[in-house]
């Protein structure tokens, strides 16, 4: 796997493990961050799978 | 020997179609409107602001207001941006772009936002550019225009970024397999403007389901806003990282000396850290977590990380590069470079721009100041550094510096090397006076800081100072932008076929002892440093004690 | 590997210097440290006394009901602006300002039936004394056991300050003022400050000294903080969040007197 696609899922990766900690954490209680990263983490992952593919 | 092997940019907007380069022209004609209207409006609250023009309405400054920030921080970084992402698929790619008709349809649904947040301003009650549901009440019909022109604002996002994404991927395919590092991080960028859609919609699908009465009142649209807020003020950063990327190279030859794997790392942390760090702009709302508060001053910082790897990457690369040609000395390697360009001058003025911004930025991140300084005049203060002086100057180059390649002209005319420092001139003025009155309280978004006599008298002379420094601003960004948008609809000198600089020996730029940036960063967090301590000593000198009480 | 790639440059030139570099930038963390500003924020009120160890910190946080904008746990804007017009009756003075925990010499009167319901009534005699006589004064049982633990404490002496009298204040913000719109407080004592936005988001902040002491409120949204002015003075109450045209009109006093 290239660097160009691992560092993209990276990007998805750590951006999903956020979109958590906002969805499931009491303390941070902030669905409208956990929606917005979330569904960025997907896209990044979509982004990374389209450049793999070529 | 590592020659110059980058094509330059005129090759590469050379091997676009037609239409493609007029695709690109129009969005950056689109953009320079956009920047001339938001001056203007700009100007006026400023003036407004300093007693100097006052509106007949209360609800006339502030519509003023709410276009000044809609035409800027919307419509002109937007379509900027857009021109920037097509300018670095181009270079990536060197051939015409894929999806270019989305990119005609992304501007047309851009003018036609334009159109929207127009009509809703003038009809509907002024909400800012944050348009809060809360003070739309009985005029819904203005505000559904208004809201929906940020609907049409996300889909125009995403039409825009389309056809760079999908050049950049063709890009990939063509070349060797990887990209070069601008190409990454153009593709990475072009990532966040469609996550900066998402966040659009987010925020405003539910206001404009509730302004055409299907749907309640959104709940909790303040904490939806500083969320989009957050992703649109750092993707113009990263833009502006990759303009300077771009730039460099055509302006003076050199390009990175720590490889394109390097760069690469630090987009991609740039990214990594842009949603952690959304939690300051949310420290003075009621009912956080006090840990929360503490939290978001510590990841925070981390933002800081990739901007000043950036930033020392970039430096250190044009500094070794001037030592390795010849140049001696501590500051000879700046000398060396090339000031009969604008561009110069325009990204040296960015970069102390740059370095003013960061230091009052990493004041407000900490959570303890925010009832000291957040809501205040610090804040346009702090961000018209970074949003003018650094990401419009920034993107101003590269208009200027394509003009010519895409069938306008842009000649070099001596004047226009002192706009840039006219310009900071002004930032500065308006800046520091903004930063002065917002530590002693001054409130931003009022037209009349005078309270009518009740405000500290000082409030009244640093207004009139931030309305010299708008003057000054205005008059050198309106020159600036006059000047580019006269070469873009060809007017103006004929641009003389540009130089292309040589290229030092890598091997000898790599064993220069290139130690400028390194002390930049060194004195840049010194200056942090003082600011901070300066923030915490006014507050404790101030004789109130307020602590948060007894949440539920 | 870094290494490897990095031997033979000199060190400004070196992957590894700029990452550690850039780091740099986290050793903010220990100036917030030195300046005491790392820990965890809202300290207890009585630890917070400039002078007495600790530093004081201002706008640290707020303690809010209900957090991002959902108003449980704390009162209804209808429960809190009945609040707010029984405390501004129950400590007016006669010079129009609200001084809780002040009550003068008594001035016997008729009980108005209407006082307390006229946001922009002028000032009305003081009724401490005779608080129990309001007819408005029962809305809230529980919070006005609170707001008003002395009724009768207008036959002592003036100032009165027993312990849980006269320490709160009510302020609510609305398009386009505060109530009350004129505060008299005491240097030196601390009050808890209950605010409330009950039409739109507002600010509550007040410009003291060389700075000020920021407070955003949100609508419906309960907001308290305990707040001590340590020397006398009048300062001008402001709101510091876009509210709609009147905005820069909305301002009210507070005397530390």
């Amino acid at each position: 796997m290239s660097q160009d696609v691992l560092l993209l899922g990276l990007i998805s990766a750590v951006w999903a493990v956020l979109a958590l900690a906002y969805a499931l954490v009491p303390m941070l209680n902030m669905p409208g961050s956990a929606l917005i990263w979330g569904s960025g983490a997907g896209l990044f992952l979509g982004l990374a799978l389209w450049v793999r593919r070529g | 020997m590592t020659p110059n092997t980058h094509s330059s940019l005129s090759d590469s907007l050379a091997a676009l179609a037609p239409g493609d380069r007029r695709l690109i022209r129009s969005l950056f004609i689109a953009a320079l409107a956009a920047l001339a209207l938001g001056l203007l409006l700009g100007l006026w609250v400023a003036l407004a602001r300093a007693g100097w023009a006052r509106p007949d309405l209360p609800e006339t400054g502030y519509r003023l207001l709410t276009l000044h920030g809609v035409a800027v921080f919307f419509d002109w970084l937007t379509l900027a941006q857009a021109g920037l992402l097509l300018v670095l698929a181009a270079q990536e790619r060197k051939a015409p772009l894929s999806l270019a008709w989305m990119g005609w349809a992304g501007l047309v649904v851009m003018l036609v936002a334009f159109v929207l947040h127009l009509l809703g301003t003038v009809w509907g009650n002024p909400l800012l550019y944050d348009g809060s549901p809360e003070l739309v009440a009985e005029a819904s019909q203005g505000a559904l225009l208004f809201y929906s022109g940020y609907g049409a604002l996300a889909l125009g996002l995403v039409l825009l970024a389309l056809p760079g994404l999908a050049t950049l991927v063709k890009a990939r395919k063509a070349g060797s397999g990887s990209w070069s590092a601008l190409g990454f991080g153009a593709f990475a960028w072009a990532g966040l403007l469609l996550v900066s859609a998402i966040a659009l919609a987010n925020t405003f699908l539910p206001a404009i389901l509730w302004a055409a009465g299907w749907g309640g009142m959104p709940a909790d649209h303040a904490t939806l806003w500083h969320l989009l807020f957050h992703n649109m003020h750092y993707l113009p950063l990263l833009g502006t990282m990759l303009a300077w990327y771009l730039l460099l190279p055509e302006l003076t030859g050199a390009r990175s000396i720590f490889g394109s794997g390097f760069s690469k790392l630090v987009f991609c942390l740039y990214l990594v850290f842009v949603p952690p760090t959304s939690l300051y702009h949310m420290f003075l709302e009621p009912g956080l977590d006090p840990m929360v508060l503490v939290l978001g001053s510590l990841l925070s910082l981390f933002i800081g990380v990739p901007t000043i790897a950036a930033f020392l990457v970039v430096m250190t690369s044009l500094e070794a590069h001037g030592r390795a040609r010849g140049a001696r000395g501590g500051l000879g390697w700046l000398k060396a470079l090339d000031w009969s360009q604008t561009a110069t001058h325009s990204l040296a003025a960015a970069v102390i721009n740059l370095a003013l911004g960061g230091v009052l930025a990493f004041v407000l991140i900490q959570e303890k100041l925010a009832g000291l300084l957040s809501d205040t005049f610090f804040v346009p203060g702090y961000f018209h550094f970074m949003t003018l002086g650094v990401v419009t100057l920034s993107l101003l180059t590269v208009a200027e510096r394509i003009a010519p390649a895409l069938g306008g002209r842009g000649g070099s005319v001596a004047w226009a090397r002192y706009l840039p420092w006219l310009i900071t001139l002004g930032l500065f003025l308006f800046g520091v006076a903004g930063v002065v009155a917002g530590s002693q309280g001054m409130p931003r978004r009022v037209l009349d800081a005078s309270y009518e006599g009740l405000a500290p008298t000082s409030w009244v002379l640093l207004s009139w100072i931030i309305g010299i420094g708008a003057l000054l601003m205005a008059l050198g960004l309106g020159l600036m932008v006059a000047r580019i948008g006269a070469a873009y609809l060809g007017f103006g000198p004929k641009a003389l076929a540009a130089e292309q600089p040589q290229a030092a020996l890598e091997e000898l730029a790599l064993k220069q002892g290139a130690w400028g940036a390194s002390l930049a960063v060194a004195l840049l967090l010194t200056l942090i440093t003082a600011a901070t301590w300066g923030a915490f000593a006014l507050m404790r000198s101030l004789p109130v004690i307020a602590i948060g009480g007894a949440g539920h | 590997m870094t290494q490897a790639l990095d031997s033979g440059r000199s060190l400004p030139t070196r992957r590894g210097f700029v990452a550690a570099a850039s780091l740099g930038i986290l050793g903010l963390y220990g100036v917030w440290a030195a300046l005491g500003a790392s820990g965890k924020s809202g300290k207890d009120v009585s630890e917070g006394h400039a002078g007495h160890g600790e530093e004081p910190e201002i706008a640290s946080s707020s303690g809010g009901h209900g957090g991002h904008g959902a108003s449980a746990g704390g009162p209804s804007t209808d429960d809190f602006r009945r609040l707010t017009e029984d405390f501004s009756k129950r400590w007016k003075q006669q010079d129009g300002s609200v001084r809780p925990g002040y009550v003068p010499e008594p001035v016997h009167s008729e009980p108005d039936p209407h006082a307390g319901h006229d946001m922009h009534a002028q000032p009305v005699q003081p009724e401490a004394g005779h608080a129990g006589h309001d007819p408005h004064a029962g809305h809230d049982m529980q919070a006005m056991q609170a707001l008003a633990p002395n009724i009768h404490a207008g036959h002592e002496a003036a100032p009165v300050d027993t312990a849980g009298s006269g320490n709160e204040v009510y302020l609510m913000a609305y398009q386009w003022g505060f109530e009350p719109s004129w505060l008299k407080l005491e240097a030196g004592k601390t009050y808890r400050f209950r605010m409330m936005a009950v039409d739109a988001s507002h600010g509550a902040s007040i410009q003291i000294g060389s700075g000020s002491l920021i407070t955003r409120l949100r609508q419906g949204v309960l907001t308290e903080r305990d707040i001590t002015f340590t020397a006398k003075g009048s300062h001008l109450l402001y709101c510091t969040v876009f509210c709609g045209a009147f905005h820069d009109r909305m301002t009210a006093r507070i005397d530390v007197v």
